[in-house]
């Protein structure tokens, strides 16, 4: 069975066909989600967003595009939408925060070296501007051609390629900065 | 300072690692057992009778407040009401039926 009859069959009322789907695509939505949050339990959580939202708009899928790529659209606007809470969260947090005595166990430059090289990468890309970080993690954890990438955005060939130039210059400014000296 | 290429390897290797995390193997099985838990259907369709019933909720509720406004009558505060609300202000048709009141 290929994507438009297994989604005919769902919308013909066979749940289990949609499991099928949930099956073939999970891992996909999933890489993207770690791309976008970098943490298990929040890509896991996304995903599960991801085919609940998928599983109610089954009907308005015209079926113009590949199911993947409207899979994929779905799942940059869901976990953008994600970010935008998680940073509204974190800013409640840096706020109490402030009112809390500082630890007095470690200086802060203690703790800035300490930093792995890994929480430096994934601050670095969580900088970068959001179109150019979607066009990063598409091309990168998804490994999906540029020109595929082009159609989950909505933009031309030219403007993905130019997203992810961008995207390579910055992170490099960032990194080259931040990257503790060996 | 860094090169070009040892960053770029450094973020490759960071990608790749991500990449390969599994999520849980259930997760197929949660999300078909949140979606049988919502129980909601993959359209979503408001009944007739469900908005036909709110709009005439809404009519109702508009006609009885007209209704209510329109049974309103400014002008029937008489002169014992004046006396016993004291944010009323006193107006000068009590004083002329005090006056009558003395001369009869």
């Amino acid at each position: 069975m290929n994507d438009g009859e297994l989604i005919h069959s769902i919308l013909q009322g066979n749940q289990r066909d949609y499991e099928r789907l949930v099956q073939k695509y999970h891992p996909n939505v999933f890489r993207m989600a770690m791309g976008l949050l970098h943490n298990k339990e929040d890509a896991e959580e996304l995903t599960q967003d991801v085919f609940i939202k998928v599983y109610r708009s089954l009907s308005t899928f015209a079926g113009k595009a590949a199911f993947s790529t409207w899979l994929y659209r779905i799942t940059v606007n869901t976990g953008l939408t994600y970010l935008r809470k998680k940073k509204r969260q974190r800013i409640w947090v840096n706020l109490s925060s402030l009112f809390q005595q500082p630890s007095a166990d470690k200086q802060p430059e203690v703790l800035v070296t300490e930093k792995s090289e890994r929480e430096i990468i994934r601050h670095a890309i969580e900088n970068l501007l959001e179109k150019q970080r979607i066009a990063f993690v598409l091309a990168k954890y998804e490994e999906l051609p540029q020109k595929q990438v082009a159609r989950v955005m909505g933009i031309s060939e030219g403007a993905v390629e130019q997203l992810l130039q961008r995207a390579r210059y910055n992170l490099k400014k960032i990194l080259e900065k931040k990257l503790p000296r060996t | 300072m860094k090169n070009e290429k040892y960053i770029e390897e450094l973020v490759n290797r960071f990608v790749k690692e991500e990449s390969a995390v599994i999520p849980n193997p259930f997760i197929a099985t949660r999300i078909m057992a949140a979606i049988s838990h919502n129980s909601q259907p993959a359209v979503k369709i408001t009944p007739l009778w469900r908005m036909a019933m709110a709009a005439f909720i809404l009519t109702l509720a508009v006609f009885a407040g007209v209704t209510a406004g329109n049974l309103y009558n400014g002008a029937a505060t008489d002169n014992n009401a004046v006396l016993i609300n004291d944010n009323a202000m006193e107006h000068f048709g009590f004083y002329t039926a005090v006056a009558d009141e003395e001369t009869e």
